[in-house]
C-alpha cells in the first residue's frame, strides 16, 4: 500500500513540474490580466459603481482558461508518453498500469487545480477591487465545485487520449464539455418534444454525458444570490467522483489492452 | 534583461510568447474598438457580401448585449414571461416581486410528477426565483447599453432602453439626453428615439417647449415613414398624438388638437389615446 | 538457478514473425550478449521480458515469476533503445522520480543518484534540464535510472551505443562490477568486440530464432575463431549448418 502511494506522490510531483516548467499557466495569466485590466477602467458614461460586467468577464475567463489547462494537461500525458517512449522506462518499474493511470490522473487533477487556485486568487483580487466583495459562502462553494469539475474534466481528457487521437480527443472533449454546459439542463425537457429515435438519444446523452452545468454556479456569484445547501453541493461532488472513477475504469481498461 | 529573457525562455517558447502576444494585440485592439472607438455615423448599408455579414455579426452581437441587459435585471434568471420593458415598468411602479409566481407554481408541479435528478440539481444550483434588479443598481446594466449600441450603432432598442434607464433609474437625464441624441445621429429616420427625447423633456425636465418640437419632429418622421407600422410602432405614433394633444389643450390651440384628433383617429379609433382625445377636444370646445 | 528463461516463445506482428519459437536461460551471476541483425527480434524479446507486450506462446519467467506483474519489475533494471526522458525534468528529478515509482525512501534516492551520477560521469550536469544533454549523455542518465533501485537483473538494449570510447569502458567496469556483485545481466548489442569481452555467454539471433548460442570460450574455441567469424557465418549461413559447429 505505501509504495502505491510513494508513486502515485512520484507521479504528482512530476506533472506539477511539467505544467509550470512549460510555462502554459504563466502565458494564461498574462493574457487573463490584458484581457481584464483595460476592461476594469470601463465606466459607461461616465458613471462609475458598475461592476457586474467585469464579475462576469472574470469569471467566464477562470471557466475558459481553467478547462483549457486541464484539457490540455490530460489529453497530452499519455500520447506523449507513447510518442516520447518515456512509457518504457516508467512501465518497465515496478508499478502497475492502474497505479499509472491513478497517478496520472492525480498529477494532471493536481496541476489543474493549482492554476484553478491561481485563477481564482486573480478573480478575487480583481473582483474585490472592484466590487469591495472580497469573499462570501457562495464563492467558497463555486470553488469547490470548480474542483468536481476539472475531476470530470481532466478523467474525460485522459480517458480520451487513450482511445482517439490527441486532435480528436480535445475537440470531443471541448465539444462535449461546452455543449453540457449550454444545454445539459435542458436535454429532458427537449427529448420530451422530439419524436421516439430522437427522444432515446437525448434520453441517453442525458443519462451518460458529463453534467458540466451542475458545476456552475457563476450565475450565483455574478449576481449575489445566496448559497446552495451544502447536501446538494455534496451531491455534486459526489457525481463529479463517481464519473471520474468510471472514466478512469475505462482508461484503466484501454492501457491495460494496449500492446507496446 | 535581454539575457534573462533568453535564459528564462528557449527557441521553441520563444516562438510560442512571440505568437500569443501577437494574438493579444489583436485582441485587445478589437476589444479597445469596440468599447471606446467612436465610429463615424451614421453608417451606410453596404451591399457587398462582406458588410452583409459584417453588419448581421453585429446586429447579433449587439441583440445578445441586450439579451444580457435583461438577464442581469433578473439576476442571471432566464425568464419568459417577463420582457425588459415591462419588467422596468413594474419596477419602476411598485417596486414589488410578484409576477413570476406562475412561472414557479410550474416549476413545483414539474418536479412533483417525474422525479428528475438532473433537474432537481439543476434547479437548486442555478437560481430560479423571479428577482429583479433594485433600482440603485441599475448602474450595473450599462455597460451592456454601451456595448449593444456599439456593437450595432442601429440597434433602436438600446438606446430607448438605455436612455430610460438612465433618467428613471440613474436619475441621471442629460446623459439620457446625451445618449438619444447620439442614438438619434446614428438612426435619423427613427420617430421612436425622438418620441423618447420627448418624453424625457415633458415628463422629467418638465420643458414643455422642449418637448412639443421633439414631438412634432417625432411626428414628421412618423409620416415620412410611408408604411404599414407594426403594432409596437403603432403604440409609439399614438403616444405622440397623446402628448402633443395634451400640449395642445394645455395651450388652448383647439384647431392643432382637431388636427391631432383626426390623425389618431386615422392611426386607431378605438385606442384609449383616441379617446382621451375626444374628451379634451370636446372640453375645449363646449368651453369657447 | 535460472533467472531469466524463455521458452519456446513466439510473437507476431501481422505477418511478421519477430520472436519465433525462443528458447534460452540466463542464470545467476551471467553475462549475456543477445546479438543479431537488425529486425531480428531482439527488442521484442526483451519487451516482452518486461512485460510490455504478452508473448502469443510459450513462457516468459524473471526469477520464476511472471514480468507483467508490477512486483516482479522490482527486480528488474531496463534500458531503453531510444533513450528518451523527460525533456523538462532535470537529471537529478528523473531519478527522484524513478526512485519513487521504485517505492525508495528520499534518503535510499539521494544517495543512490549522488552515487550513481557520479560513476555514470555526469557530475555538474545533475541540475540541468534533460532537452539539454547530448545524446550520449541521455544514454548515461539511461544507465543510472537501470542501476537505481539495485535490481538483481539488467535488461539493457543496446547500451553501448552512442557512448564516447571513455565512458564505454567505464561503463564496461561498470558491469563487471555488477557482475561481481551477482547481478545477472542480458544486453543486446552490435558491437561484437564488446559483447567479446565481457560475455559469459552469447545469444544470436535470426530472424527471431537462436541460431547460435554458447560462451564465450566456446566461440574462442581453438584459438582461429573469434565471435565476429562466429556472427557472420552464422547470419550467412542457414540456421541448420549453424547447429553443426
Ligand atoms: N510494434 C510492432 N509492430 C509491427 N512490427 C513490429 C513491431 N515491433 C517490432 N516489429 C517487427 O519485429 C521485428 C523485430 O523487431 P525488433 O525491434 O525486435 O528488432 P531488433 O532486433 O531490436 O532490431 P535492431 O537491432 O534494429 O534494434 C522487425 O521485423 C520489426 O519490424
Ligand atoms: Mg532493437
Amino acid at each position: 500500500m505505501s509504495i502505491v502511494i510513494c508513486q502515485i506522490n512520484a507521479l504528482i510531483k512530476v506533472s506539477l513540474l511539467e505544467l509550470y516548467r512549460r510555462k502554459d499557466i504563466a502565458v494564461v495569466l498574462i493574457l487573463g490580466a490584458v484581457l481584464l485590466l483595460p476592461l476594469s477602467f470601463v465606466s459607461p458614461f461616465g458613471l462609475s459603481g458598475a461592476g457586474t460586467y467585469f464579475n462576469e468577464i472574470a469569471l467566464v475567463m477562470v471557466w475558459l482558461f481553467s478547462i483549457f489547462i486541464a484539457l490540455g494537461v490530460s489529453s497530452r500525458v499519455f500520447p506523449y508518453e507513447f510518442e516520447k517512449r518515456t512509457i518504457y522506462p516508467l512501465l518497465a518499474k515496478p508499478v502497475g498500469r492502474g497505479v499509472v493511470i491513478a497517478g496520472r490522473y492525480l498529477g494532471a487533477l493536481t496541476a489543474a487545480v493549482s492554476a484553478l487556485c491561481l485563477f481564482y486568487a486573480a478573480y478575487v483580487l480583481l473582483c474585490g477591487f472592484k466590487q469591495g466583495i472580497w469573499f462570501s459562502e457562495a464563492l467558497l462553494q463555486a470553488f469547490i465545485l470548480h474542483i468536481g469539475l476539472l475531476a470530470v474534466v481532466v478523467a474525460i481528457g485522459m480517458m480520451g487520449s487513450l482511445i482517439m487521437t490527441t486532435s480528436a480527443n480535445v475537440t470531443i472533449s471541448i465539444l462535449v464539455v461546452f455543449a453540457m454546459l449550454l444545454f445539459g439542463a435542458s436535454l429532458s425537457a427537449l427529448a420530451a418534444t422530439q419524436n421516439l429515435v430522437a427522444k432515446t438519444v437525448l434520453n441517453i446523452a442525458n443519462a451518460i454525458a458529463p453534467h458540466i452545468e451542475f458545476f456552475d454556479m457563476r450565475q450565483r456569484l455574478v449576481h449575489e444570490w445566496p448559497a446552495v445547501s451544502w447536501l446538494v453541493c455534496a451531491a455534486v461532488m459526489g457525481y463529479a467522483a463517481v464519473y471520474s472513477t468510471v472514466c478512469l475504469f475505462i482508461a484503466d481498461f484501454f492501457l491495460k489492452r494496449r500492446r507496446f | 534583461m535581454k539575457s534573462l529573457y533568453n535564459s528564462c525562455f528557449d527557441n521553441s517558447e520563444r516562438i510560442r510568447i512571440l505568437q500569443i502576444s501577437v494574438g493579444l494585440f489583436v485582441i485587445v485592439c478589437l476589444q479597445w474598438g469596440l468599447t471606446s472607438a467612436k465610429i463615424d455615423l451614421p453608417q451606410k448599408k453596404g451591399n457587398s457580401l462582406m458588410s452583409l455579414i459584417s453588419d448581421d455579426t453585429r446586429n447579433v452581437i449587439s441583440s445578445s448585449m441586450m439579451d444580457k441587459v435583461e438577464s442581469y435585471f433578473h439576476g442571471g434568471v432566464k425568464v419568459d414571461n417577463c420582457s425588459l420593458d415591462d419588467a422596468i415598468e413594474h419596477v419602476m411602479h411598485d417596486g414589488e416581486e410578484s409576477h413570476g409566481e406562475e412561472n414557479e407554481q410550474a416549476h413545483h408541479e414539474v418536479a412533483l410528477t417525474l422525479f428528475n435528478p438532473v433537474l432537481w440539481v439543476n434547479s437548486k444550483i442555478h437560481a430560479q426565483e423571479h428577482h429583479h434588479l433594485v433600482p440603485k443598481r441599475s448602474v450595473e446594466l450599462l455597460p451592456w447599453i454601451v456595448a449593444a449600441s456599439r456593437a450595432s450603432p442601429h440597434n433602436i432598442q438600446s438606446y430607448q432602453i438605455g436612455s430610460y434607464i438612465l433618467n428613471r433609474m440613474v436619475g441621471k437625464s442629460q446623459i439620457a439626453i446625451d445618449f438619444l441624441q447620439e442614438g438619434i445621429k446614428n438612426n435619423p429616420a427613427s420617430f421612436e428615439l425622438e418620441v423618447s427625447l420627448a418624453e424625457i423633456f415633458f415628463n422629467t425636465r418638465k420643458d414643455k417647449e422642449r418637448a412639443r418640437e421633439s414631438f412634432e419632429i417625432a411626428l414628421v418622421k412618423c409620416q415620412a415613414l410611408g408604411r404599414e407600422l407594426s403594432d409596437d410602432e403603432v403604440f409609439v405614433e399614438m403616444k405622440i398624438y397623446f402628448y402633443l394633444g395634451l400640449i395642445a389643450k394645455e395651450r388652448g390651440d383647439t384647431n392643432r388638437l382637431r388636427t391631432i384628433f383626426q390623425m389618431a383617429l386615422k392611426a386607431n379609433p378605438n385606442n384609449t389615446v383616441t379617446y382621451s382625445l375626444t374628451g379634451w377636444l370636446a372640453e375645449l370646445e363646449s368651453k369657447k | 538457478m535460472s533467472v531469466i528463461q524463455l521458452e519456446n516463445v513466439v510473437k507476431t506482428f501481422g505477418a511478421v514473425k519477430a520472436v519465433n519459437e525462443l528458447s534460452f536461460h540466463v542464470k545467476r551471476g551471467e553475462i549475456t550478449g543477445f546479438l543479431g541483425a537488425n529486425g531480428a527480434g531482439k527488442t521484442t524479446t526483451m519487451k516482452m521480458l518486461l512485460g510490455f507486450i504478452k508473448p502469443d506462446s510459450g513462457r516468459v519467467l524473471i526469477n520464476e515469476k511472471d514480468p507483467a506483474v508490477a512486483v516482479t519489475r522490482k527486480q528488474i533494471g531496463y534500458m531503453p533503445e531510444i533513450a528518451y526522458y523527460y525533456p523538462y525534468l532535470k537529471a537529478y528529478e528523473l531519478l527522484r522520480f524513478y526512485g519513487g515509482l521504485c517505492g525508495m525512501t528520499k534518503k535510499e534516492i539521494a544517495v543512490r543518484s549522488k552515487m550513481l551520477i557520479t560513476k555514470v560521469g555526469l557530475t555538474g550536469a545533475e541540475n540541468r534540464e534533460l532537452k539539454t544533454f547530448s545524446k550520449g549523455m541521455l544514454q548515461r542518465i539511461g544507465i543510472a535510472q537501470a542501476l537505481l533501485h539495485n535490481p538483481d537483473v539488467y535488461i539493457l538494449d543496446e547500451p553501448f551505443t552512442g557512448l564516447d570510447p571513455l565512458a564505454r569502458i567505464q561503463f564496461r567496469d561498470l558491469l563487471l562490477e555488477e557482475k561481481k556483485a551477482g547481478k545477472t545481466i542480458l544486453f543486446s548489442s552490435h558491437e561484437l568486440s564488446e559483447a567479446e569481452l565481457i560475455c559469459d555467454n552469447v545469444v544470436i539471433l535470426k530472424e527471431g530464432k537462436a541460431v547460435w548460442s554458447g560462451t564465450t570460450a566456446e566461440v574462442a574455441g581453438d584459438g582461429t575463431q573469434n565471435l565476429e567469424r562466429v556472427f557472420l557465418k552464422m547470419l550467412a549461413a542457414d540456421a541448420n549448418e549453424g547447429e553443426a559447429i
